[in-house]
């Protein structure tokens, strides 16, 4: 389900929140984890299954990791089990198909006959919750996490719709004391109603036109110089608004669940460097490849040498993390090599001798760029618009035509709205966090434009869902 | 401050369970449902399919998806002048139709399907599916050839190709624009099928002076004028054929000038009635076709065999031939130039492959016939309906 679909809106939360509020608390995370399984099955029915499986192999592994006199080989066997189930779901899922797609090219390149490619539909939101159930394992492993003891919490922990499909990625350390108990107050509800409504409204009214101007370049044969910026800066907006706007709608939706929820951006176009970019983009990602990948590796504690290594490895394993394509992995190195490069460079650089202005703006270049690879269909294309970014496309018969479609009067005005928007220091969180009067109506106002919008709009999933 | 909370949660909580609360009474009040829409989930097992539909149904009924859509759209149209998923608003009044412009900017389908890779096929299903536009040309024409019928092949021009300057200020018309339809057409040469390329005659029809208005402003077809200006030249080529000096000639149609008041079908897209109103309706020339001995308007043989040429076409075909006025289309106005009688197949829509699937449903119509000329706007190379499936005749 799709929170900003008329029967999200208008059936699936009102429903909930009336039983949800309606039961005792001792039942709520049962039927939050039911409400949980209708909101995800809602899209293959059967999917519920492989979040069920996942959820038990975890909790199990949690009890025999902390069962009591386990001795360090059962703990550890517990561990990799765990590790292994959730890998191999992604394995299968998410990058048999790429393997597939990968030996199929190896054994042509060779003159082999190929075979026919098995298909495999990826299901919504897996990286994202097996990402949880695995950080679960290792908490528990590490002791910074007490295990879990009712089956029923860690369903739901597992489970929570507002985070399950894309994010905030949400560690069961973070959440486990909420689980048990949580305080449902008229302030933390009101205010997931102006996040959630900051979030709605960003994903409608700015994503959506945005992806259409991104769609219609990215698809042009050869557009000109100024199209192709004006193309990957809308999907730049796009990603940003669609992204940050279902994170802001995730957190709004576990406040008035009694929730808190970490912060998952904080205005990551302002950011001065690449380096400062993965603190303030997709932080919940950021943070868990930081703790689980990065500094297991090493970090930065054994040499120059390795630590770039690390961030290449750390960055690389995050582009496939995105997607089972090569353009991600090229995505991820580009960022590994610019943190490398960053690092390199130090603090007395040329590049941060630049004025702020100039440094937010060459970082927002280097994000294009990286974003043109998020984008494309696949890395032939992805170069053929860096091409034309840099005016090295040639021209297709009639793209002297595109001017027409996509510089039309409706397309400015927003685009000028969105870099608006991102410029603006205050950001969605804190607007929310200080409710008066005036910012009340506004938001009101808001959610029903937005809810007029989407009446007009079709079916328009979240960027994110694919991951 | 607990007065502010309070006021937005009940601000907000009223929106949400408002609309389904008074959705459901609507649908109990209203005479085509027996129950609420909502209601419906459980009338089939929850499967993926029952689950989509029932989503549709309950979009598809909502009395304030139905009352709001419509309001939205009007006013950003007149605010930002915007006009939805599928029209483009031009210069001067002009509209365009956004596939018949996706059509123009994106890659040559062939370029278009090689750039999909395996993994893209889930992503591009439609793409992929649509077929190979040239072979199919290629299969129908050597069908043909085995029944002793040629085959024509005239991909119309959309109105982008023609008419620019009307989408973008200071773009002359030109037939460098028109590429993708001009290296179609080159395929279909080495492929020995014989093409038709009407925009060259368009192109070159609007560069002269006094050019009468060929497309429509708010339409995406063509005008009475741009019909005739398309028989005549349709005719010129036929005429040159060989096979038709044998054909039995005598005067049996002629022709007078209508006026037609005609609302385009671009802005009827948005489905917004106010909106629609904003644009007026084309005021066009049409050139209708009367049988000479009876003064009727022009109808097509009752005999198959009694016409030497089938048209196959789509829309474009069909605009003031079963429209009003009736009578004077393209296959009307091109009896008019042959003095013959035409047949004709048209579906809106579905040159690509339903009218060849009609044909080979009612393989009889072939009888007598010396020439097919298969007409369908560019667009569908890439967008046709149905794709480009291959039948048996």
């Amino acid at each position: 389900m799709v929170f900003t679909s008329h029967i999200f809106i208008f059936y699936y939360l009102p429903l909930c929140l009336l039983l949800y509020y309606a039961l005792d608390k001792r039942w709520r995370n049962l039927f939050l984890t039911l409400a949980s399984y209708v909101f995800y099955g809602w899209w293959k029915p059967w999917f519920v299954t492989l979040m069920m499986i996942s959820t038990v192999v975890d909790y199990i592994a949690g009890r025999m990791i902390s069962a009591e006199g386990a001795s360090p080989r059962k703990r550890k066997t517990a561990l990799v089990i765990s590790l292994i189930s959730n890998l191999g779901l992604l394995a299968v899922f998410k990058y048999a198909m790429f393997a597939q797609e990968n030996v199929n090219m190896l054994l042509k390149a060779f003159g082999g006959e190929g075979f026919s490619i098995l298909q495999i539909t990826l299901p919504i939101g897996i990286s994202f919750y097996t990402f949880q159930t695995m950080s679960y394992s290792i908490d528990v492993y590490l002791g910074k996490a007490k295990p879990v003891r009712r089956f029923i919490d860690f369903s739901c922990f597992v489970a929570l719709f507002p985070q399950l499909i894309a994010g905030p990625i949400v560690r069961y350390s973070t959440i486990a004391e909420q689980l048990a108990t949580r305080d449902h107050t008229m302030a933390r509800f009101s205010a997931g109603i102006s996040i959630f409504a900051i979030g709605f409204a960003k994903k409608i009214l700015l994503a959506n036109p945005m992806g259409t101007i991104a769609d219609t370049l990215f698809a042009a044969d050869g557009p000109m110089v100024l199209a192709a910026w004006f193309g990957v800066i809308a999907y730049a907006f796009q990603i940003y608004f669609d992204f940050s706007g279902y994170s802001d709608m995730a957190i709004g939706l576990g406040r008035m669940l009694g929730f808190e929820f970490p912060k998952n951006f904080d205005s990551p176009y302002h950011s001065q460097s690449i380096t400062e970019f993965w603190r303030r983009w997709h932080i919940s990602l950021s943070s868990w490849l930081r703790d689980y990948l990065y500094l297991p590796l090493g970090g930065n504690r054994k040499g120059t040498v390795r630590t770039y290594i690390n961030l290449a490895a750390v960055m690389l394993f995050g582009g496939l993390w995105h997607g089972a394509q090569w353009q991600f992995v090229v995505w991820g190195a580009w960022h590994g090599s610019i943190l490398s490069a960053e690092r390199w460079i130090g603090k007395k650089s040329f590049y941060t001798g630049l004025p702020k202005f100039a440094r937010v703006a060459l970082t927002f270049v280097l994000v294009l760029f990286s974003w043109v690879l998020f984008r494309a269909d696949n890395l032939t294309q992805a170069l053929g618009y860096m091409g034309a970014m840099l005016g090295f496309a040639t021209q297709g018969p009639s793209t002297a035509l595109l001017s027409g479609q996509i510089y039309t009067l409706h397309n400015l005005v927003l685009f000028a709205l969105c870099a608006l928007v991102v410029s603006l220091k205050t950001q969605s969180w804190d607007f929310a966090l200080e409710l008066t009067w005036g910012k009340a109506l506004t938001l009101i106002i808001l959610f029903l434009f937005a809810l007029a919008a989407m009446f007009a709009q079709s079916f328009n999933p979240f960027l994110y869902f694919q991951f | 401050m607990n007065g502010l909370h309070k006021a937005l949660i009940f601000c907000f909580l009223a929106i949400i369970f408002s609309v389904p609360l008074s959705q459901a009474v609507f649908d109990w009040r209203s005479p085509d449902e027996d129950k609420p829409v909502a209601l419906t989930l459980f009338d089939h097992a929850p499967t993926e399919r029952h689950l989509r539909e029932y989503e549709d149904r309950l979009e598809k009924a909502s009395f304030y998806q139905q009352q709001l859509r419509p309001v939205f759209q009007l006013y950003r149209y007149l605010a930002l002048r915007e006009m939805g998923d599928k029209a483009v608003r031009g210069l001067d009044g002009w509209t365009f139709y956004r596939p018949g412009l996706d059509y123009l900017v994106q890659p040559y389908w062939r370029k278009h399907t090689a750039q999909l890779g395996d993994n893209q096929v889930l992503l591009s299903q439609r793409s992929v599916q649509q077929g190979d536009p040239v072979a199919t040309i290629a299969d129908f024409a050597a069908q043909l050839k085995k029944r002793g019928v040629e085959l024509l092949v005239v991909p119309m021009p959309g109105k982008a190709s023609i008419y620019p300057d009307k989408l973008v200020e200071g773009l002359k018309p030109a037939i460098a624009l028109t590429g993708h339809t001009r290296r179609l057409a080159r395929e279909l040469r080495q492929k020995g099928v014989m093409v038709f390329e009407m925009q060259r005659a368009f192109v070159e029809a609007r560069s002269k002076k006094n050019c009468p208005q060929l497309y429509m402003r708010s339409d995406t077809h063509w005008t009475g004028h741009g019909v005739k200006l398309g028989a005549e030249k349709l005719a010129a080529w036929v005429k040159a054929r060989p096979w038709f000096s044998s054909l039995k000639k005598m005067p049996r149609y002629t022709r007078k000038e209508v006026q037609v008041e005609r609302r385009g079908d671009i802005p009827r897209m948005t489905r917004v009635p106010q909106l629609e109103k904003l644009f007026p309706a084309d005021k066009v020339t049409a050139f209708r076709v009367f049988h000479k001995e009876s003064g009727e308007p022009y109808e097509e043989p009752e005999e198959f065999k009694d016409a030497p040429i089938l048209l196959l076409g789509d829309s474009f075909a069909r605009v003031f031939e079963t429209d009003a006025p009736e009578a004077a289309g393209v296959v009307s106005n091109l009896a008019y130039e042959l003095q013959q009688p035409l047949l004709s197949i048209v579906n809106d829509g579905g040159a690509s492959t339903l009218v060849r699937q009609e044909l080979s449903r009612e393989i009889a119509m072939l009888a007598g016939k010396k020439l097919v000329i298969w007409l369908f706007v560019e667009r569908d190379v890439r967008f046709g309906l149905k794709g480009w499936k291959k039948f048996q005749l």
